[in-house]
């Protein structure tokens, strides 16, 4: 019985200490601001951006080997990108430049 | 042996009757509103359209949580224990599920079914997750880990926000929380910032304010030695300058309108392609552009180090450092951070005194917020987001495309403020639209051009002529006296 208990506990912790399992992350548009502002990340995890706003967004990044442009996003609609590269990304709404998400991804 | 007995009885009564008593006072907060069916608050489309995405939203991210947790006594979802079998425990049960869906029925998702309406609805479940008042102790101690985790609560706060923000601008009910209908429904929106934000690397005083106002009207900054930053940013006319387009070096006609400068300080970039992200680096823009004020910026530098009034303000105000680019940016951005709009009748409006506004501009406002669809970019204190958009206007100007060189934002200019829009003629990025009443019809028509790049927020408004004079008043309610400069 306290092999099976050791055994199961073994598994779980392999599970959750695995450094290659992805994640995904929500990063919502609210009120014409990522919320969160700033998010670590792993590489391979993958951040989904939603506009929870009443307005459209353009979510966009220029930061060399982070490049996307989301084009128009819709409100209501997600947007999905995995990120694989470690670095800091700086991520804008090219419609409302003050909204800003500052994305670090490391092990 | 008959005493021990009941000694050890009492031990056990005494608690649980002590128990009972702790857990049966805690009752649901009776509504001090009226039944929703004798209050309703009716929404046009626009506002049901919110309300469909609040509650796709709620579907999504809060029903799973709250199935698990609220479920049982308000939808009809419960499901019998072992002890709902007892007598006195079912009475108190069924009384809790029948009290709990006469509140909130949360059965056919948001909005709920019940005592509320849409808002107090949020509002009530905000109270309740940030108290932790749900569910109530009793049913926690017979269901344990029926509480929000930390998570759980997160996420439906996060719900509750955006619901909140969706839905304020087509409320007009009588939130429980306090008077929150008239001036009080948009104070929150509207409502102005108590001071002027400095940067940290150019905090005000009182000598840069002063250096920067000597600059700012001195034709000396430019190479013909006739226009000065005044010339086109003039505070007799609310720092903008009338004309359709600037006038540059020699008279040349520019091609974008001149911006108002008014609470410039909160811009969080400046021109109308906002190709500048504060003060300090818009302020040598014109003085160096060829088109414009046409002066080197170094030549610039020597001509003021060669002037003893000069010296004598610029070591005052930036003590050490040189007179250079640097420091006559900075000197310029101080004295543009202090055009702050004073009081209009709007706000007067807001701070209580109902008769500051006409029933008009109030009905203005409404459809403002509403079928006129102007909040989507003019919103906040400014009466901007400092958002980009294409409108729908003629030209091949790129504007804020050229800038982010993205052809998606090609044509998009910056959305101006309506702080004193009355007084700030023409209009546009182009200065194309003499009076308020052509934008008004602009509009309505849902703009002139049909391109790709044209926002989809811009279609035509079908706004009546009655609906157009009230949006009028209004604006009309956003002037203020003119600017007054202390020298």
């Amino acid at each position: 019985m306290m092999n099976l208990l050791f055994a199961a506990l073994a598994v779980m912790a392999s599970v959750f200490s695995h450094p290659a399992l992805a994640r995904d992350h929500m990063v919502s548009q609210t009120g014409k601001e990522f919320r969160p502002a700033a998010l670590t990340v792993k590489p391979g995890d993958t951040v989904v951006f939603r506009n929870d706003d009443t307005v459209i967004h353009n979510i966009y990044s220029k930061t060399p080997g982070f490049e996307f442009n989301f084009k128009r996003q819709f409100p209501g609609s997600e947007n999905k990108l995995a990120f694989e590269k470690t670095g800091v990304a700086e991520i804008y709404c090219a419609i409302h430049p003050h909204m800003k998400l500052v994305l670090t991804v490391r092990n | 042996m008959r005493s021990t007995k009941v000694k050890v009885a009492a031990l056990w009564i005494v608690p649980c009757l002590a128990f009972l008593v702790y857990l049966f006072p805690e009752v649901y907060r009776e509504p001090k509103k009226k039944p929703i069916a004798q209050n309703p608050v009716v929404l046009d489309a626009p506002g049901r359209e919110a309300l469909d995405r609040a509650g796709q939203n709620y579907l999504r991210d809060v029903e799973p949580i709250l199935k698990k947790k609220c479920f049982d006594c308000h939808a009809a979802d419960f499901t019998p224990s072992w002890f709902y079998a007892l007598p006195g425990v079912k009475q108190l049960i069924d009384w809790d599920i029948r009290k709990a869906r006469s509140f909130i029925d949360m059965g056919k998702g948001y909005p709920f079914a019940g005592s509320f309406d849409f808002m107090e609805q949020l509002y009530e479940l905000e109270t309740e997750v940030n108290t932790d008042g749900m569910p109530l102790t009793r049913y926690r101690v017979m269901n344990w880990g029926s509480g929000l985790s930390d998570a759980e609560r997160k996420i439906i706060l996060e719900w509750i926000a955006a619901s909140q923000a969706l839905l304020k601008p087509f409320y007009d009910g009588d939130l429980q929380t306090g008077a929150k209908t008239g001036a009080d429904a948009f104070k929150k929106d509207y409502g102005r910032p108590s001071a002027i934000p400095f940067p940290e690397g150019n905090p005000t005083s009182e000598f840069r304010i002063r250096l920067g106002r000597e600059l700012f009207f001195d034709p000396r900054l430019s190479g013909s030695g006739k226009i000065s930053c005044a010339s086109c940013h003039d505070p007799a006319l609310y720092w903008t300058d009338g004309l359709p387009t600037g006038r540059g070096h020699e008279g040349k006609i520019l091609k974008r309108h001149s911006p108002t400068l008014m609470n410039a300080a909160w811009d969080s970039s400046l021109f109308w392609d906002g190709r500048a992200s504060s003060l300090e680096t818009q302020a040598l823009g014109p003085i160096a552009s060829p088109d414009e004020m046409n002066m080197d910026v170094e030549a610039l530098a020597s001509l003021l180090n060669s002037i003893e009034d000069y010296r004598v303000l610029f070591e005052r105000a930036y003590p050490g450092e040189p007179i250079a680019a640097d420091t006559i940016a900075k000197a310029l951005a101080s004295f543009e951070r202090t055009f702050v709009t004073t009081t209009s009748p709007f706000d007067r409006w807001l701070n209580g005194e109902d008769g500051a506004i006409s029933d008009e501009a109030k009905k203005g406002l409404i459809l403002f917020n509403t079928k006129a669809n102007c909040m989507k970019c003019h919103s906040g204190w400014r009466f901007t987001d400092d958002g980009f958009q294409d409108i729908g206007l003629m030209g091949d100007d790129r504007g804020r495309g050229a800038v982010l060189d993205m052809a998606d934002l090609d044509h998009a200019f910056k959305t101006p403020t309506l702080r004193n829009v009355a007084r700030t003629a023409p209009y546009m990025h182009d200065g194309s639209l003499a009076t308020l009443a052509e934008v008004l019809d602009f509009y309505d028509r849902g703009g002139d051009v049909k391109r790709p790049g044209v926002s989809p927020d811009i279609g035509p408004l079908n706004l009546s002529e009655t609906e157009k004079s009230a949006i009028l008043d209004f604006l009309n309610s956003l002037t203020e006296p003119k600017p007054e400069l202390k020298r």
